[in-house]
């Protein structure tokens, strides 16, 4: 009974005791410190940015990308102009293999 | 002061109106924080980051309520979270977390003295703030609005979003679970 009532007293002595308790300040110059975190966190994003793109992972993903894209471009060029004979080129290449014929005949023939 | 003006100041970046309100408002936030926190170094740095958020986000602030309430509530969220981190982290360290599953003061933490309490009630004032501690974080807060920053239940209603009959509600339970919590610890001290 008595333990109880000693437990109880300080129980209520516990909850009592943060009556008429003061403010907590925080240190000095606090102001100071926060506008040096705000102009910290301007920088910081920049600093973050750069730091995000120099990852290997982000530059291979990059290249890849672009690889990808060069690719996709150089056999989207290839699709739409397939490569087509050129009829003087075919005339050309007629004679010169009539005229290098006779030539060649003519260094054959036995004399 | 003229809150109005003050946020349409802080809106258009202007500095002298951003030191005004961190100097009327420091004290509220860090006392709030250190409460909840129970460590100076770790409220300090809380409480920058508080201003920090307000600073950057004070276009986000609609004026639907006291620039106080919007303040309250920037700092408990920032306190919970970083009590949620610390948690997080002495998990992966496999260390006890200080909440049993039966509300025991099972690890104990150096205890925290709290600036402002006076000298003759330090020592009990620590149990009470060990105890505090073991609290749900919602009657947690509740207790640290009501008891510690004396805010009445209204005020506590439009901090926390709650109803105000909710609020007591939070109350009633916080001191159930404190008195609990208070009996076991004298009753294996005394």
């Amino acid at each position: 009974m008595e333990r109880n009532s000693t437990v109880n007293n300080k129980i209520d002595a516990a909850l009592n005791s943060i009556e008429n308790m003061d403010r907590a300040t925080p240190s000095p110059w606090f102001y100071t410190k926060v506008m040096q975190r705000v102009n910290h966190s301007h920088t910081a994003l920049w600093e973050k940015l750069i730091a995000f793109l120099l990852v290997p992972r982000v530059v291979f993903a990059v290249i890849s990308f672009i690889i990808v894209i060069n690719v996709f471009v150089l056999y989207a060029e290839f699709s739409s102009h397939p490569a087509s004979p050129d009829l003087t080129e075919l005339n050309t290449s007629d004679e010169y293999s009539v005229a290098s014929n006779s030539l060649y005949d003519l260094e054959t023939e036995k004399p | 002061m003229d809150e109005k003006g003050l946020v349409e100041r802080l809106k258009q970046e202007d500095n002298s109106a951003f030191k005004q309100v961190v100097e009327s408002w420091q004290a509220m936030v860090y006392n709030t924080i250190l409460s909840i926190i129970q460590n100076a170094e770790d409220a300090e740095d809380v409480t920058q980051d508080v201003f920090v958020q307000v600073y950057e986000s004070i276009n986000n602030f609609r004026g639907d309520s006291k620039l106080s309430t919007w303040l309250y509530r920037i700092a408990i969220t920032k306190a919970m979270d970083h009590l949620r981190k610390k948690k997080r982290k002495k998990r992966f360290a496999f260390i006890q977390s200080l909440f049993g599953n039966n509300n025991e003061l099972l690890n104990d933490p150096p205890d925290f003295f709290h600036p402002g309490i006076l000298a003759e009630n330090k020592e009990n004032a620590a149990i009470l703030f060990k105890a505090v501690a073991t609290l749900p974080p919602n009657q947690n807060t509740a207790f640290v609005l009501n008891k510690i920053e004396g805010l009445s239940y209204q005020e506590i209603s439009e901090v926390m979003k709650l109803s105000v009959s909710a609020v007591d509600s939070l109350l009633q339970r916080a001191k159930t679970n404190l008195r609990k919590v208070l009996t076991k610890y004298y009753e294996q001290h005394v």
